[in-house]
């Protein structure tokens, strides 16, 4: 309940501050250029708040928070004064009418580079890309990839943590070129890799012939996909936390318990552990713990879930602890000065930008599957989990929204900006409006269009939530 | 004339469980294209195009729309989410039924109907190919039969029992008594085909689905009379002797495809 509660708080921030945060461009630059502002509204439909400004703008807040918009003077939506019409939005010259269209999502962009910025000089959290071995007969395999292999670079590009990895192979996966992977081999034990690169010593090029893989367009999935495996150190078999409510604390267990022996047979290290549980879905087995220098016996009763491989297996809510030294090494923190921060911010958006046009462009052909457009749900879900996970991954998701919401009011379907947007370039081109007819019907083709991305979006939530 | 009508019934339905039971997925969206398509040459004259040109121009577009489709039809994403536009836009008809039934001197645009016209012909076509190819011929033929029987059921127990009228100046024909007589009809149809099409412990779930399913079929049979009213006309065309034209065949069936497959979606989750 508090959960969902959490969401629906982030959801509406989240689009109550990006929404804002477009509306204010157009707002601005429309003022800039001696339009006459007659409303600035968050959220569609019935005005829960408003208020007259001195400034003679009404501002409102209303109730569907799925939007907004910014109402100016204009001839073609109703009687306008003569002395006013100079003030109207129709009567501006193209390039003024271009130039307020575009600050809607220019100034999306722009509060991503400022939230990416702001990360970059706090510095943003990772696990650095320290490798295991590969898994048997798969592209990692074949791309000489080692055990211990530290990841410093992809196609030339420097990936600090693992899910810098991450994102660049699935970017570079869809140039359909042998992806170059430069690592730092044997690194299990910790090395400089700061030097390394520096110096360019001791450097290896791995590659990853990723031309006729599938399924490398999910961040999450595309280890996977080639076969590369982030490095799992041994731990030991302690417990470090226990979920409320899982099959762990059901049975007694609590964090520092230390697994001693199962079903009669010594559990080495955590693996082993995990393994155990794996292999008991909802079957109950005996387990020797040792707390506080005494033995327990207790019984522990997994539950049950599918794997991705659509196996039974058990899991019990419980994670090791990892020692500090060991976590230590693997942590790192990505952290600019404040000038590099804004560079490397206004690269960020321009990347993540660029992904989202190409997913959506491979979607449209059909290479990559509808499955990937998320809509409402997804985001209010991912909202709540960023928000729980602290400042550093809510203001990186505001930024992913933002930069989004720019590049897809973008897109030129009538109704949106960039729709918008192509109806002026066409007035450039042809030297004068587009016919009224032809306005109205790309609007309608505009709005189905809409209509149907949102029911795909929103089917994609629901089965996600419900699947 | 009662012959006639027995007569091109009969006929028809042997050649529908023929086409549904024995063409391969390709043929079956052929096969419907077959119906769509002179369905649509009905629904433009409901739009207010007159003109023969205008109404080739209209089926045309559609025929367009349903081939861009055509390779998506195998995309869960794009069958449920098109399913879950049309199921919002039939509840948007409902309200616009509604008003019609308040308000009958005032006409829709024929812009809005033309479009809404793609909600009838392309997502019931999008949905029932969907269906065929990922559920089976069996469920295909099911639903065929259960917007039958809701029929059935709501013609005996309309004249059994009608009293009271569901919609006087859209279709006076119809009663509240029909619509629980198709209902109790659907009940008992959908228990039996979850047995024989073996849905197991999640009967209760495809038992709702065919009840919800029959709600929109009569929204669809009651949209497509507003729109005849509208236009003064008795039967949607001529096509089918003692039956009208296509469009009074599967008016119900047009809402009901969709919200038939979303609901299938959703229970298998």
């Amino acid at each position: 309940m508090t959960n969902s509660l959490i969401s629906l708080l982030a959801f509406i921030v989240t689009l109550g501050v990006l929404i804002t945060v477009h509306e204010f461009g157009h707002f601005w630059v429309a003022r800039r250029l001696g339009v006459k502002v007659l409303r600035f509204s968050v959220g569609f439909g019935r005005p829960l708040w408003r208020r007259r400004g001195r400034d003679g703008v009404e501002y409102v807040v209303a109730a569907l928070p799925l939007g907004g918009y910014v109402k100016m003077l204009d001839e073609r939506e109703g009687e306008v004064a003569p002395a006013e019409a100079p003030r109207a939005f129709n009567r501006q010259p193209v390039g003024s009418r271009i130039a307020i269209v575009l600050a809607g999502p220019l100034c999306n962009f722009l509060f991503a580079i400022v939230a990416y910025s702001l990360m970059f000089v706090i510095g943003v959290p990772g696990i650095r890309p320290l490798l295991d071995e590969p898994k048997p007969g798969s592209l990692a395999a074949a791309g000489g990839f080692r055990k211990g292999d530290l990841v410093v670079a992809v196609d030339g590009k420097p990936t600090p943590t693992l899910s810098a990895v991450m994102l660049a192979l699935v970017e570079r996966a869809m140039a359909e070129e042998v992806i170059r992977v430069e690592v730092l081999p044997e690194c299990e034990v910790g090395c400089e890799a700061e030097r390394a690169v520096e110096e360019r010593s001791g450097l290896r090029t791995r590659t990853l012939d990723t031309r006729d893989a599938q399924g490398l367009a999910d961040m999450a999935m595309v280890f996977d996909g080639v076969g590369l495996t982030a490095w799992r150190p041994v731990l030991p078999a302690v417990i470090g936390q226990v979920a409320p409510g899982g099959a762990a604390e059901r049975a007694g267990l609590q964090a520092g318990d230390r697994i001693v022996q199962a079903q009669g047979e010594p559990v080495a290290d955590w693996r082993r552990w995990r393994d155990l549980i794996e292999l008991h879905p909802d079957q109950p087995f005996r387990v020797r713990i040792e707390r506080d220098g005494v033995e327990h016996e207790l019984e522990l009763v997994p539950d049950a879930r599918e794997n991705e491989q659509g196996r039974r297996i058990g899991f019990i809510g419980a994670v090791a602890e990892v020692p500090e030294d060991l976590a230590r090494s693997l942590r790192v923190v990505v952290r600019y000065g404040p000038l590099q921060a804004v560079g490397a911010a206004v690269g960020k958006t321009w990347d993540m930008s660029l992904l989202t046009l190409r997913m959506l462009g491979r979607m449209l052909v059909g290479k990559a599957s509808l499955d990937n457009l998320s809509g409402p749900l997804t985001i209010a879900q991912f909202a709540g989990q960023a928000a729980h996970a602290g400042v550093m991954a809510f203001l990186s998701m505001l930024a992913l929204v933002s930069l989004s919401l720019g590049v897809l009011n973008l897109l030129p379907v009538p109704v949106l900006d960039g729709g918008h947007l192509l109806y002026y370039l066409i007035e450039l081109a042809k030297g004068s409006p587009l016919s009224e007819a032809a306005q109205n019907l790309g609007q309608q083709v505009g709005i189905a269009v809409l209509l149907l991305l949102m029911g795909i979006a929103l089917f994609n939530d629901f089965s996600r939530l419900l699947g | 004339m009662l012959r006639q009508r027995i007569l091109t019934a009969a006929i028809l339905a042997l050649l529908v469980v023929w086409v549904v039971l024995k063409l391969p997925t390709t043929g079956f969206g052929l096969a419907l294209l077959a119906v769509i398509l002179p369905a649509a040459w009905e629904w433009a004259r409901l739009a207010g195009l007159d003109g023969t040109r205008d109404r080739l121009l209209y089926g045309g577009g559609v025929l367009a729309l349903i081939l861009a489709c055509w390779p998506l039809v195998g995309s869960t994403a794009f069958v449920g989410g098109l399913s879950a536009t049309v199921v919002a836009g039939w509840c948007c008809a409902l309200i616009w039924l509604w008003r019609y039934a308040e308000r009958p001197d005032r006409l829709s645009r024929p812009m809005t109907v033309a479009g809404a016209g793609l909600m009838v012909l392309v997502a019931p076509w999008v949905a029932l190919v969907a269906l065929r190819g990922e559920f089976g011929a069996r469920y295909v033929l099911f639903l065929l039969l259960l917007v039958w029987v809701a029929d059935i059921g709501a013609y005996f127990a309309g004249r059994r029992w009608g009293r009271r009228k569901l919609a006087r100046t859209i279709s006076p024909g119809k009663t509240w008594e029909g619509v629980w007589g198709a209902t109790a009809a659907v009940l008992a149809f959908a228990l039996a085909g979850a047995a024989v099409l073996g849905v197991g412990v999640r009967w209760p779930w495809f038992v709702a689905i065919c009840l919800v399913t029959v709600g929109f079929s009569i929204v669809g049979d009651l949209f497509e009379s507003m729109m005849k009213r509208q236009c003064g006309l008795k039967d949607s065309g001529s096509l089918l002797p003692g039956h009208g034209g296509v469009l009074d065949r599967v008016d119900s069936l047009t809402a009901a495809a969709p919200v038939f497959v979303l609901g299938l979606y959703g229970m298998r989750g």
